[in-house]
């Protein structure tokens, strides 16, 4: 019946024809419609797919944060305005590989409304970019970086909604679909969102070396601007680090999570478990600081919660007690001439051996409980300096699973070692010298 | 009690070389059979003291059915071995050791009384020391042979190999220790007999009057001391290191040491050995091409779980490459060198035996730190397929640059367990 009312394909005049359609089902589909009121219906992309098998044809180009470091060592205007243009068709050849995955999705699981807003999110996302004309000046590159900027906040919603929607189906799909799925779907979007914030700093502090340059003040309108001065070149490398001190990010996110738990819980300042560093403490490397935090964060935040936890009696004991609480989480930082393994070491009485074997999991379904918290929130960038936003206390599962895939990303792992009654050994494994690709897939073959 | 026509066949087994085909049927028969799993129920089957004549009767059956078939199932495996393989001297001895063990043994009549269960249980011994140094001396004959048999192969022969000679001692010492452990206790009684006034005894069993349970099973020792085991083989390690390379790190157990385990002894020493060995080892090499001024101990942690023991070793050894670490638990062929062993480990090498260790460990010792095999690589892929023999596993994170952490479980052989198939 479908095939009949498509003469064409344009959208226009598919849109028209298949209203009739849809409105004669709409209680099938009336969720469905509400769902994605703003974008088209799904029987009306069948016949778009066209337009993304052109993308899904292509390989994503992947970088190395060396070549991010290289690239932005003669930031130049012809120079940023070819990274505009990178990230403008690279987004789209991305987002395609990762809707033609939702594609590939047991149809009960894709119906479901959390994952078909995601969806919708994502095909108007790659639509908006791959309609966006080619960037040739300043100008036309501080309009891309308006729309990467909008497109940045309006996903942040995405983890959430994919949190929501893969708990509903944990029933319905097996688990290690599911789970490389979620996998897939998250290292694409820090890749997104690497190459989107990259370029977003890159264009900032150019603009702001180029107003420095030529002597005006920062609220001075840009709009006379037209080209940068010839040969005008800075030197910056955007959100990456060429020698971040692995010693400095344990400290701070050590600090951190201290002040998040003695808050919670109410302690007196400084009587959350100690963290020591020990090791090669002076070791530095190559790497995107707000990923590697974000590991970091997450470990010592499971180690602290269980150190707590297991020794909980000890702050309802009313006989003061010598010395600290608690037993310190010590992490010890060990650097050889290629990698980076940093590892955390607990005594919070280790995970216990029914969780254990799902810990990676996203979705399993002892974890679902957790997952649905998420309808308690909304946003959620699974960044370091949410905890205003994301509620300290609460446990969505995500922590290592999500972890795991920032290391991955770049080409690491974190490894999780457990002794019941003791406690946990976790590892966080990352290269060191920037030389490894991203480590993003394309659509899942047939 | 051998027959004349038993004899007869095993000399006929004398030489590989003139054996006639024909001879294969008896060995062929029995294995074709199948192989009970052992069962840890099986294993415990007479904790409760003191053994009677029953128990051992019933147990030397239960082994007399068992082992015939799985040496039977090993001698097979060596007829699928390229022909080549099999005339390679070192190979052939094994072959001739496992046939022998298996002539041997199969060869006895059903036993029904104590005589003649002491006489097999005698002869099983004889045969596992005489199959004490197998793995060795396959190795050295795979070494050999590498061009002749791809590494799969080879890997997968001594998976099996080392699996079932796990199965066949744990029988056969299970049973051996069974026998002497009746025999003392028969004798203890016969003195306390003798000493004191006799009361009531049941027909058949050996009363001692002893309440609770004893500690031995057989070779399962149900009260082990994990910590006390650790200290005991870092002793031995750090003595051997220190003989070896002149200096050794220090080593401390910490945890739950006072957790004990139901386990096979020589089991565990044997695991622990192994570990700890590359532990030390790994130390001083590395203080030696770091210019450290001093070798960082060897840190131990027990840590007891539900219904197992897990033990951690900490050390700062410098660690394994990610290119070495694919083949950890690989055996190894390459590195053995040939000039290695005699000159190098002159006093050491061979003879001495470390007191108050089990063989295996003897040999396992040796060929670590000094002695003729030195290096061989097959420590770690056998240490993992003894943990894992009872349900337990080991794992090894490398931090390249710094050391490593092994993690070893064991699991306790418990009476819950007791339907549970190896």
């Amino acid at each position: 019946m479908m095939l009949r009312h498509v003469s064409s394909l344009t959208p226009g005049a598919v849109s028209l024809r298949h209203s009739t359609t849809v409105a004669s089902s709409s209680n099938a589909s009336g969720s469905l419609m509400r769902s994605s009121q703003a974008g088209r219906s799904l029987q009306q992309k069948f016949y778009e797919n066209r337009i993304l098998d052109r993308y899904t044809s292509q390989e994503p180009k992947k970088v190395t944060l060396r070549q991010l470091v290289l690239f932005g060592r003669q930031l130049t205007e012809d120079k940023l305005i070819a990274s505009a243009n990178y990230v403008r068709s690279e987004l789209p050849v991305r987002l395609a590989h990762r809707i033609s995955d939702f594609q590939y999705l047991p149809y009960i699981a894709g119906t479901n409304p959390h994952l078909q807003m995601v969806y919708d999110l994502y095909w108007r996302a790659f639509d908006e970019f791959r309609k966006f004309p080619v960037v040739k000046t300043l100008d036309d590159n501080r309009r891309f970086c308006d729309n990467v900027k909008k497109n940045l906040l309006e996903h942040s919603q995405v983890i959430p909604q994919l949190g929501m929607g893969v708990a509903e189906c944990a029933e319905l799909v097996a688990p290690e679909e599911i789970d490389r799925f979620m996998g897939q779907m998250l290292i694409s979007r820090i890749s997104r969102r690497t190459l989107g914030e990259q370029h977003l700093v890159l264009s900032e502090q150019f603009d702001d070396d180029l107003r420095a340059h030529l002597g005006l003040r920062p609220e001075e309108s840009f709009a006379q601007l037209g080209r940068a001065p010839r040969g005008f070149a800075t030197q910056r490398i955007g959100i990456v680090r060429a020698d971040c001190s692995v010693a400095q990010v344990v400290h701070e996110c050590a600090q951190r999570a201290a002040g998040i738990y003695e808050d919670a819980y109410h302690l007196p300042p400084g009587s959350a478990p100690q963290v020591l560093v020990e090791g090669h403490v002076g070791a530095s490397f190559m790497c995107i600081p707000a990923h590697f935090s974000y590991i970091v964060h997450e470990l010592l935040r499971n180690s602290m919660a269980h150190v707590i936890g297991r020794f909980a009696h000890r702050l309802e004991s009313k006989t003061h007690v010598e010395g600290p609480l608690f037993p310190p989480i010590r992490v010890t930082i060990c650097a050889s001439h290629s990698d980076i393994v940093v590892r955390v070491s607990d005594e919070g009485g280790g995970i216990s051996p029914e969780v254990l074997p799902f810990i990676w999991s996203f979705t399993h379904p002892l974890k679902a409980k957790h997952l649905h918290n998420f309808h308690a929130i909304h946003r959620m960038e699974a960044r370091v300096d949410e905890a205003d936003v994301v509620p300290p206390l609460v446990s969505f599962g995500f922590g290592l699973p999500m972890s795991r895939v920032y290391a991955r990303y770049w080409g690491g792992n974190v490894n999780v070692q457990s002794m019941p009654g003791y406690g946990v050994d976790a590892y966080v494994q990352m290269p060191r010298l920037g030389n490894v690709v991203e480590n993003i897939s394309a659509r899942r073959s047939l | 009690m051998l027959s004349p026509r038993r004899l007869l066949h095993l000399s006929r087994r004398r030489c590989f070389a003139t054996k006639s085909h024909y001879d294969e049927t008896v060995v062929y028969k029995y294995a074709s059979q199948q192989i009970k799993p052992v069962s840890i129920g099986q294993l415990l089957k007479y904790r409760r003291q003191p053994l009677s004549v029953e128990n051992i009767l019933d147990s030397v059956g239960y082994t007399q059915a068992e082992l015939p078939v799985r040496l039977a199932k090993r001698v097979i495996s060596f007829h699928k071995l390229p022909f080549i393989v099999g005339t390679n001297p070192h190979i052939a001895r094994v072959y001739n050791q496992y046939y022998e063990a298996f002539d041997r043994l199969h060869a006895f009549a059903p036993i029904s009384d104590l005589e003649a269960e002491w006489d097999f249980t005698r002869a099983l011994e004889r045969q596992t020391q005489v199959l004490l140094d197998v793995i060795p001396t396959i190795a050295q004959g795979f070494l050999e042979c590498q061009l002749y048999m791809p590494r799969e192969e080879r890997t997968s022969f001594i998976n099996d190999l080392i699996r079932s000679r796990i199965g066949l001692r744990v029988i056969g010492e299970q049973h051996v220790a069974l026998s002497y452990q009746f025999r003392e206790e028969q004798k203890k009684a016969k003195q306390n007999h003798n000493a004191a006034v006799s009361t009531a005894v049941e027909p058949g069993r050996v009363g001692l009057g002893a309440t609770g349970e004893d500690v031995w099973v057989g070779a399962i020792h149900t009260r082990l001391l994990p910590a006390r085991m650790m200290e005991q083989c870092g002793q031995m390690v750090q003595s051997m290191c220190e003989m070896h390379y002149g200096t050794a790190p220090g080593y401390y157990v910490d945890g739950d040491v006072d957790e004990t385990i139901s386990y096979i002894p020589s089991h565990f020493e044997y695991i622990t050995c192994e570990l700890l060995k590359n532990a030390f080892r790994a130390t001083v090499d590395f203080s030696h091409s770091s210019n450290r001024s001093s070798h960082p101990p060897i840190q131990i942690t027990i840590t007891k779980g539900e219904g197992y023991v897990g033990v951690r070793i900490r050390d700062q050894g410098g660690g394994i490459s990610k290119d070495n670490m694919r083949n950890v638990f690989e055996y190894s062929w390459s590195s053995m060198q040939s000039g290695d062993s005699a000159d190098e480990h002159g006093a050491n090498g061979g003879g001495s035996l470390m007191a108050g260790m089990s063989l295996q460990t003897n040999l396992a010792l040796q060929h670590g730190i000094g002695g003729p095999i030195a290096g061989l690589g097959f420590g770690l892929p056998m240490a993992r397929l003894y943990a894992g023999y009872f349900g337990g596993s080991l794992d090894i994170v490398s931090m390249e640059g710094y050391g490593c952490d092994v993690f070893l479980k064991l699991r306790s052989i418990e009476g819950s367990v007791e339907n549970k198939q190896i």
